[in-house]
């Protein structure tokens, strides 16, 4: 079994998000969170988000992206399909778009994969969209801590378990 | 207008041979295109005439739709310059067309659009049976008196109902799922509408003109005027519940089997990546597929790490990936023909599937393909304000 | 595949960034790992890659290990993504073959498990190294820069940042928003901790800007919208019009001194007035003066007439008799009438009326009128014109367009049926309303313009239109009126003896002829006309008289004060009753039988529609019959002109916007036009008709009709009512001609006292002063004869009364400037300027705002007089400011008058505090001191100065010392916030005291301190408009509010916009010395965009594989910059290298793939994506 589903390790089960009774068999259940985040807005606040020192759970790893704009919805479902427990994406708010509209575009993509996945028990939740701006490096720390939260709530979701791909 | 056509000899494909040849005759078109047997084969495919000679063996309300012809028109059509045509299409090959057109890979601008209350297809193997050697005029106003006849709600017109993958269709013959499910099995958006549904097929045949080049096109032919049957409207609503309770069942079994991806794994497990599907796809207008491209051709030692990753993976690879990929590519436009059912070599119901899928999706964006030409597609606009329930952590707010 | 795998060779480095990432990750680890991954050839830990060592560490192993990749683990790609991909550079490897992971903010400092963190690392680190396996090599394009550069912000720092460029010898756009640059620190008196005063300091930097030949100035401007990237920006700005011509003003002040309307000053925090002519400060730069204007006040928007009201009541109130007039008579030659019969509609839509009554405008006009005298009025020179033009009807439509006409230099003949010029204002209004010396004086001057008047002729019976064609007339101007009575329709109504029409009886009565009136006079009617009727009866001995009227008296059509007159006249209203029948003896009327009435429903005028009870006959008996139930024009004689089209109530239809009929040249207007309608109404005809005939005659495009010279059409937003009336105006009375005359058309909302920067000020002057009224003769001598009843204004009451007004246009339009500017600099008609500049590079320079006091009731500001802001007392210390740099305090009539024997000085109002701002303002303690020592230096050393701080914050350069030298000064520093301020009885009654109550965090106790004056250090904030300004030129806001910089430490200038700079206050609150140090940076920024002369177009764009494309084009509906293009030969989208930015919209939505950004291909990202979930 994948170690990063295997984790016995008394610091990080209590460490913050954690909390979720949902577990893997005997072990405390670590989802892996894969976001992909725009380059002006979210991954900015990410990166202040660092150098305020607010941790949130390393279950999150960030993909870099210019814009959500160029966020192919093949993107969202290789995420999964690679075992991904839950995928985010994140941009600037609404009006804030360093290239003026392409969050209004992820919102329509995601809102169709929306549609498709849940019906193969990929539940919506795993599929997030944000807005994060800039200057919102609190708010960064707190959707990642909230993120884990639900999904491990929700459990690892089957791509984890099954190579289904 | 409404126009009609007099049966000649008791024959629906012998009269509407003749109106094709009028067509032609009166150049009220350079060329038509309808579906026709292939020398003596009892198969048939959309043949573009530009002569009456061969008219005779085509088969317009046949149950042989092995190809979808919206993309041969687009191909017909793509830039201008190809001549006045006029195109028999059935209801899903109008859909796939219009779709096409919305993707600049036809116009409809010098191609009259002829379309009919739906004939039904058949699986290719049943075809074959249903068509022995090349089907007589018998067989085959058989199959259109089946089709269109039945008049009254006691005894609808069109498929009987039947649970899936039970036997289900005209007279012995099942009709393709994707047919039995259909939403709409009569004309929409064409130029001129063939109206059969509950027509007296001995006498006359109507023509309506639903837009100003259709209706100038028919006056062109300078046919008797017509009228809808009267019992058409009801003959619609009646399929509608049909194939209404039959898309229930399917959409039901086709969740029930894949509600989980490793389910959703067992559904294709047969699938050899052939891609077939994708190339009699309608609306797949790519000329190079993504999943042909380098894209996707990893590393070798890719494989060895995702497979040390879940203990195995099933080769080819990128089976999910792939069908997972069209549903959001063609989610939305999807015309629900039944061709990538007919097509797969293992016999796995992607269509099944892929409507089902589909319904849903274009319903989260009110869209409906082939409904209207003006209606951009769901992926190519958005507005500032709109799906806001997509964003954010689910807080309610 | 990637071709070259066999030869891809990848160089790991993973930084320990001291501790801060090995504290957290265990580096060896990751990197003897990352050893271990195929085709990375070296993998090393170091402890500070960035440093020189670790880049040369790079670069040898580039050279000696021949490495085609390199993937660095450390801080963030938008703080060290650049060094690394330099020092590829440097080595001779493509930059773009280099990756980062950003292990420190992603991993050290958000991750508190040393494993967790290390297997995060590595996690990062695969991905990183699988991306850059299929990593391509890009090269920057290059794009040259313009070499000009635009400073938005004329503050201190946009003008240190505009001066070190010019200097430079480039070429400056400077952008202010302000009618003046200078900024805050120019409202500054001194500036710590020198001391020297900012004035000082400060003018010199501005007349360096506005005597800098490479600065270019563009005040009262705002810069709307910013295209193009680094190197090559446009930007349209939008110039406020000044309403003075900035190249021949002179800045001499003359205009300000006449100007009537003051408003409170901005510059001076509203602790002064300034004129709504003025600026800020007399160093201002530009020295150009500039109007205030608001809307069109409401009376002007209203009067159909559109004289400019506001402007003659501000004229009025500064005894300015003569401008006054001339002001009312540019559109209306009848002040004196009009001052006396107008039905004053501007009253009714007098803003002053929702806080008590409405300014007495038609008084004051006709104060004006009587002050200024007709008989002394001027001839202006004309110029003549040859043209001839007619006027048939010598009334006030009539003699109003002959009038404008001959001011226009047309020869004009007015013909008039009577024997006197005047139209209905003679025969139709008693003298008791309008003394006849007045009309004759009025009609006089009118005359006297060299019109030709010829009377006892009359068009249609003496002469018609052809005879006046054939004599030569270029255009002719029906305006002959509405005399003809509509009659009750009873038997014997015209042949019996006693019964006459209303019109009939009031010009018998004012020719002074024989009425044939007598006894029991009985009117029916309750128009003006009636009531007109009524009360001269009333004056013939003898006569005792009875209204009839068929609704209830508050339904009158005629005016409430005409009423009210006939009322205390002893005339008696029978309301609710119609005459159906008219009883005889011997040939003359004795008795009218009239049937009761009862209100039904609502009529088409929404008045409800009397209804007759059957059976309620009832009997009045009369000697004199006057029917006054409404006149039609009388259009016998012209009614069978072909051409002439006349309506079924015998007007006359004319264009309602040329006023022609069908007749071409034959022009039509008042009463014959309206039907029976106000004398203001006809006037207003009277003038649009003669300029839409001099608009005919020149032959002018219907369209471009002239606006009026002045007045409201000076105000894009009113070309509607350009001249007066306008057009819907017309037609609206040809609707419903009989009812009182609806206001004109104005669908605004109303204008709110609050919204007008005077009005607070005057309301507090005028409170509880009521509306002036005229004083009336006393009813008893009233009906002895046909004296005027209404007296006019005494000049106490109508001085008074002027001062009521609020000024809601800001400025009046009174001219008076236009009066006394002798260079001629003033041009009311000005209108904003659209312009637009190119630069190769932006300074933000816009500055803060601080905090609203309002926010803040506790500490009494705005309930005390004597509670200050800080800027307000930097004004009340500056030598420029309201009390000529003297620190008074305001008395109880809010006037400053002596000076504070205490202040108490209040930190960190609205900063450091959660509620408002949690940042600290940075400048308050600093200012604070500046402050303690000014009011000791200034009141004088015994003043008790209290200095209320939390912490003192005193960092810069001499700041230190200088609190020392303050608190040697005798200054009492308490340390503690001030909870809140509230007042006490003084001591020995002498006035109240404010306290200032707090904690003495030392003392640990509340201590309450009563003083004379508190200042409130308001918080620095992020300007207002931040939002709108940062979305234009993409650069987005920090949690705070101000302008993000690209990095906190290492980037402070900079911003996510390449070539978009910050200076100042916009980024951060700052002293003088930053912001100028800052701005200075930012200009070096630009000045080497501009040195390099060429910048790289990151090469980070779209492509379009056009083997791959469809040409289905989604691409190019996505696009937000234009710049993907259709191939038609190809058939496929072509991506512009030049204006794509690289966001990808095309990629995202290729199903193909054939769109793809060159730096995030799919094989990339699914690459990054697999490393990312690698099981590790």
């Amino acid at each position: 079994m994948p170690e990063t589903v295997m984790n016995t390790d008394p610091v990080s089960a209590a460490s913050p998000g954690s909390q979720g009774p949902a577990a893997v068999g005997t072990d405390v259940f670590e989802p892996v969170i894969i976001a992909f985040v725009c380059n002006w807005c979210t991954y900015t606040a990410a990166d202040l988000a660092g150098t305020s020192r607010l941790s949130y759970p390393d279950n999150v790893r960030l993909v870099r992206v210019m814009c959500t704009g160029m966020v192919d919805t093949q993107y969202v479902i290789k995420a999964f399909l690679e075992g991904a427990d839950a995928v985010l994406v994140s941009g600037c708010h609404p009006g804030d778009c360093h290239y003026i509209n392409g969050n209004y575009k992820a919102r329509r993509r995601i809102t169709l994969l929306r549609q498709i996945l849940p019906r193969f028990g990929i539940d919506a939740a795993r599929l997030r969209l944000t807005w994060i701006g800039a200057s919102d490096g609190i708010e960064f720390a707190r959707t990642m801590n909230r993120f884990v939260t639900q999904i491990k709530e929700l459990g690892p979701c089957q791509t984890r378990l099954h190579a289904v791909i | 207008m409404i126009a009609s056509l007099e049966t000649r000899d008791k024959s629906v494909t012998r009269t509407l041979q003749g109106f094709f040849e009028k067509i032609l005759d009166t150049g009220a078109a350079d060329a038509v295109l309808v579906p026709s047997r292939v020398s003596d084969s009892s198969f048939v495919k959309p043949c573009l005439f530009t002569r009456t000679g061969g008219l005779s063996r085509t088969l317009p309300l046949g149950p042989g739709f092995f190809v979808n012809a919206g993309p041969m028109v687009s191909r017909l059509t793509r830039t201008p310059g190809g001549g006045r045509m006029a195109v028999w299409l059935r209801p899903c090959e109008t859909r796939a067309f219009v779709e096409l057109t919305k993707l600049r890979q036809g116009s409809r601008d010098g191609v009259i659009l002829i379309s009919m209350d739906c004939p039904m297809a058949l699986s290719r193997e049943d075809y074959e049976a249903w068509a022995g050697k090349g089907p007589d005029t018998g067989t085959v106003e058989a199959w259109i008196r089946r089709v269109y006849q039945k008049t009254g709600s006691r005894e609808p017109a069109g498929p009987e109902p039947g649970p899936p993958g039970t036997e289900s269709g005209i007279g012995k013959w099942p009709v393709s799922r994707a047919c039995q499910v259909c939403d709409t099995p009569w004309p929409v958006n064409a130029d001129v509408s063939v109206l059969l549904l509950g027509s007296d097929l001995d006498r006359t045949i109507s023509l309506r003109g639903d837009t100003e080049k259709g209706d100038a096109f028919l006056a062109g032919l300078e046919l008797d005027a017509g009228r809808e049957p009267e019992t058409r409207k009801t003959v619609m609503a009646d399929l509608e519940t049909v194939h209404g309770s039959a898309f229930q069942a399917m959409d039901a079994a086709v969740q029930e089997q894949t509600h989980a991806m490793d389910r959703l794994a067992a559904f294709f497990s047969a699938c050899i990546n052939c891609h077939n599907c994708r190339s009699v796809c309608p609306v797949c207008y790519c000329r190079e597929c993504v999943f042909n491209t380098d894209a996707l051709d990893h590393d070798p030692g890719q494989y060895l790490a995702w497979a040390g990753k879940w203990g195995q993976v099933p080769l080819p690879f990128d089976t999910l990936f792939y069908h997972l990929t069209r549903m959001a590519h063609i989610g939305c436009t999807c015309v629900g023909c039944g061709q990538c059912t007919l097509a797969c070599p293992s016999h796995i119901p992607v269509a099944d599937l892929f409507i089902s899928v589909s319904r849903a999706a274009r319903a989260a964006f009110d869209y409906v393909p082939g409904r209207d030409d003006a209606e951009p597609l769901p992926l190519s606009v958005f507005r500032e304000s709109e799906f806001s329930d997509t964003v954010g952590m689910g807080e309610v707010p | 595949m990637n071709p070259d795998n066999a030869a891809l060779r990848i160089g790991v480095y993973i930084c320990h960034c001291g501790v801060n990432i090995a504290g957290k990750v265990d580096v060896a680890e990751v990197s003897q790992w990352a050893g271990s991954l195929s085709h990375v050839a070296v993998s090393r830990d170091y402890r500070f890659m960035c440093s020189e060592p670790g880049q040369a560490m790079i670069e040898t192993d580039i050279r000696t290990h021949g490495l085609n990749r390199v993937v660095v683990a450390s801080c963030s790609p938008r703080l060290h993504g650049k060094t690394f991909m330099e020092t590829c550079r440097r080595a001779g490897i493509n930059p773009y073959y280099f990756c980062m992971a950003s292990v420190r903010e992603q991993v050290s400092w958000v991750t508190r498990d040393r494993d967790r963190a290390t297997r995060k690392a590595r996690h990062l680190v695969a991905a990183a190294v699988g991306r850059v396996k299929h990593q391509r090599p890009l090269t920057a394009g290059m794009s040259p820069v313009y070499p000009d550069v635009a400073v938005i912000g004329g503050g201190i720092a946009g003008m240190q940042a505009a001066i070190d460029i010019a200097s430079a010898g480039l070429q400056v756009h400077l952008i202010e928003k302000d009618s003046t640059i200078g900024g805050h620190m120019l409202q500054f008196d001194k500036t710590f901790p020198t001391l020297d005063c900012a004035a000082c300091i400060g003018t010199p930097k501005m007349v360096e800007v506005a005597q800098n030949s490479n600065i270019h100035l563009h005040t009262f401007s705002q810069v709307s919208q910013v295209t193009g990237f680094v190197g090559n920006f446009t930007l349209d700005i939008t110039e406020k019009p000044r309403y003075v011509n900035a190249s021949l003003c002179t800045g001499c002040g003359e205009c300000a001194a006449v100007c009537p309307v003051s408003i409170p000053s901005v510059w001076d925090m509203g602790l002064a007035d300034r004129k709504a002519i003025g600026r800020s400060f007399p160093q201002a730069i530009p020295i150009t003066f500039q109007i205030e204007k608001s809307e069109t006040p409401p009376c002007t928007r209203t009067c159909p007439a559109g004289i400019n009201v506001q402007g003659y009541v501000q004229l009025a109130r500064q005894e300015k008799y003569d401008q006054a007039l001339a002001l009312i008579m540019e559109k209306a030659p009848f002040p004196g009438v009009l001052g006396r019969v107008c039905p004053h509609p501007c009253e009714g839509a007098c803003t002053r009326k929702d806080t008590d009554a409405p300014v007495a405008i038609r008084l004051l006009k006709r104060f004006v009128a009587d002050m200024a005298g007709a008989s002394r009025w001027q001839v202006p020179d004309i110029t003549d014109r040859k043209e001839k033009v007619a006027v048939a009807g010598a009334g006030p439509s009539g003699l109003t367009a002959a009038y404008f006409l001959r001011r226009f230099g047309y020869q004009v003949t007015v013909f008039e049926a009577s024997d006197h010029a005047g139209g209905m204002l003679r025969t139709g209004i008693p003298a008791y309303r309008l003394p006849r010396d007045i009309l004759d004086a009025e009609i006089r001057h009118i005359l006297d313009h060299g019109i030709r008047f010829i009377p006892r002729t009359c068009l249609g019976k003496d002469l018609d239109l052809n005879a006046l064609k054939a004599a030569g007339f270029a255009a002719v101007f029906l305006a002959f009126g509405a005399h003809r009575s509509l009659t009750l329709g009873l038997a014997g109504e015209d042949t019996l003896d006693g019964v006459v029409d209303a019109v009939t009886f009031l010009k018998q009565v004012s020719q002074g002829k024989e009425t044939g009136c007598r006894g029991r006079v009985l009117v029916v009617g309750g128009g003006n006309v009636a009531v007109d009727a009524a009360r001269s009866a009333g004056r013939i001995p003898g006569c005792t008289v009875t209204l009839v009227y068929r609704r209830t008296k508050d339904q009158m059509p005629a005016y409430a004060e005409e009423i009210t007159g006939a009322l205390e006249e002893g005339i008696n209203i029978v309301e609710l009753a119609a005459p159906v029948a008219l009883e005889s003896e011997n040939g003359r009327v004795t008795q009218v039988t009239c049937l009761k009435n009862q209100l039904g429903p609502p009529d088409a005028s929404g008045r409800q529609r009397p209804v007759p009870i059957l059976g309620s006959e009832f009997l009045l008996s009369c000697d004199t019959l006057i029917p006054a139930i409404g006149q039609v024009p009388d259009v016998s004689g012209i009614d069978t002109v072909s051409g002439l089209e006349i309506t079924a109530d015998n007007r006359v239809r004319v264009d309602a916007h040329t006023f022609e009929t069908g007749l071409p040249g034959v022009f039509a207007g008042g009463d014959l036009v309206l039907g029976p309608a106000t004398v203001v109404e006809a006037i207003a005809q009277g003038r649009e008709a003669a300029r839409q005939i001099h608009a005919f005659i020149r032959q002018q495009e219907r369209s471009d009709i002239p606006g009026p010279e002045t007045g409201p059409a000076v105000r894009p937003a009113d070309a509607g009512l350009a001249g007066g009336i306008s057009p819907d105006t017309v037609t609206a009375r040809m609707a419903d001609s009989r009812d009182p005359a609806p206001e004109t058309a104005d669908r605004r909302p109303r204008l709110e006292a609050a919204d007008i920067p005077g009005a607070r000020a005057v309301l507090e002057q005028t409170a509880g002063q009521p509306r002036a009224r005229a004083a009336w003769m006393d009813p008893e001598l009233r009906i002895q004869g046909f004296d005027e009843v209404e007296s006019c204004l005494t000049p106490d009451q109508a001085l008074a009364e002027a001062g009521r007004c609020l000024n809601c246009g800001i400025c009046c339009e009174c001219r008076a400037c236009v009066a006394a500017c002798e260079p001629g600099a003033i041009e009311h008609a000005m209108t904003a300027r659209q312009f637009q500049v190119r630069a190769g590079s932006i300074i933000l320079a816009t500055g803060y705002d601080t905090l609203d006091p309002a926010a803040l009731t506790r500490f009494g500001y705005g309930r005390y007089p004597n509670v200050f802001t800080a800027l307000e007392f930097e004004r009340l210390s500056n030598a420029t400011g309201p009390t000529g740099g003297q620190i008074l305090m305001k008395d109880a009539d809010r006037r400053f008058t002596r000076p504070p024997e205490s202040v108490a000085i209040v930190h960190c109002v609205g900063s450091r505090d959660a509620a408002f701002h949690e940042y600290c303002s940075r400048v308050c303690c600093m200012y604070a001191l500046k402050y303690t020592h000014l009011i000791k230096e200034k009141v004088g050393h015994d003043t008790r100065v209290y200095d209320f701080y939390i912490d003192m914050r005193c960092f810069g350069k001499g700041y230190e010392e200088f609190f020392q030298r303050c608190q040697q000064e005798g200054t009492l520093f308490v340390r503690g916030k001030v909870a809140r301020v509230t007042h006490e009885p003084g001591p020995a009654g002498d006035g109240e005291k404010l306290v200032a109550v707090a904690e003495d965090t030392l003392l640990g106790e509340v201590i309450r301190v009563p003083v004379d004056m508190v200042i409130l250090c308001m918080a620095m904030e992020a300007r207002k408009d931040a939002q709108a300004i940062g979305r234009i030129l993409g650069v987005n806001q920090g949690a705070d509010g101000f302008f993000l910089e690209e990095h906190p430490k290492l980037g402070p200038v900079n911003t996510a916009t390449e070539g978009v700079f910050l200076s100042g206050c916009c980024q951060k609150p700052m002293d003088i010395p930053d912001t100028v140090a800052q701005a200075s940076g930012a200009a070096a920024k630009a000045l080497s965009l501009a040195a390099r002369g060429r910048v790289e177009i990151a090469p980070t764009v779209a492509g379009i594989d056009p083997d791959m494309c469809a040409g289905c084009q989604l691409c190019l509906t996505l696009c937000p910059y234009g710049a993907i293009e259709f191939d038609d030969i190809r058939r496929v989208s072509v991506v512009n290298e030049a204006k794509c930015k690289g966001c990808g919209s095309c990629s995202g939505a290729c199903p193909s793939g054939a769109a793809a950004s060159r730096h995030f291909t799919r094989k990339q990202m699914f690459a990054e994506i697999s490393g990312v979930l690698a099981d590790l």
